[in-house]
């Protein structure tokens, strides 16, 4: 519990939340792309975020894993696409944009209550050091 | 919602200075220096994680940005000892 415990935290924090940025810009990037080294059609990715034991009772968050969403997506009609099947439907990819722009929401505030943390903080630092000026 | 009594003791920020074991023989300079060296670590740290973002090597702006920061107020904090310090020697200056 020393003067930059909090900063730690919010600085895990912000590490998660970025890394929810990164695998948004991917589901975002690949909302289209009906081709993957695994074959088939992208698969949206989630962040799956866990608690960590930081000191006593506080704790920091962690990223578990980037877990693939393996709902099917949806299937459109479009023949002449080499990538369509026997009945001329191409599956796509299961990102659907308009959610994948309300969690980039969420991540940019997320992030930003992150640095709001670091800030106060360091204020508070800078106001326990104007004692006894 | 239940707010459970928390289940660990606060204990580090309560305890009298005079306790804790500094430096060799709890010499004042030494603390000082302990202090001075741990500022210039953190530095030195903020320092070449800035040189590393500038380079495009730096993993992340906010850990750069934190380490500086943290880097702030500890430099701030040092000071402001020094300038204690010199403050009390210039008192005991006066004395004569």
């Amino acid at each position: 519990m020393d003067l930059f415990t909090a900063m730690d935290i919010s600085a895990s924090g912000l590490r998660a939340q970025r890394t929810r940025m990164n695998v948004i810009s991917s589901n975002i990037a690949n909302a289209r792309t009906t081709r993957t080294p695994g074959g088939g059609p992208y698969q949206r990715r989630d962040v799956i975020l866990r608690e960590r034991s930081f000191e006593e009772a506080l704790s920091s968050v962690d990223v578990q894993e980037i877990a693939v969403n393996t709902t099917p997506g949806e299937r459109i009609y479009d023949p002449g696409n080499p990538d369509a099947d026997g009945q001329g439907y191409v599956t796509m990819p299961n990102v659907n944009l308009m959610e994948e722009m309300v969690n980039m929401m969420n991540a940019s505030r997320a992030f930003e209550a992150n640095t709001l943390a670091v800030k106060s903080q360091k204020d508070m630092a800078l106001k326990a050091l104007q004692i006894g000026r | 919602m239940r707010i459970d009594k928390p289940d660990f003791t606060l204990t580090g920020p309560f305890t009298p200075a005079k306790d804790k074991p500094s430096g060799k023989d709890g010499n004042f300079m030494d603390t000082l220096k302990e202090a001075i060296d741990s500022v210039n670590h953190q530095a030195k740290e903020s320092e070449q994680m800035a040189m590393d973002l500038s380079s495009g090597r730096a993993p992340s702006i906010h850990e750069a940005m934190i380490a500086m920061q943290k880097t702030d107020v500890m430099m701030r904090l040092m000071v402001t000892m020094t300038n204690k310090l010199i403050e009390g020697f210039n008192e005991l200056k006066r004395l004569s």
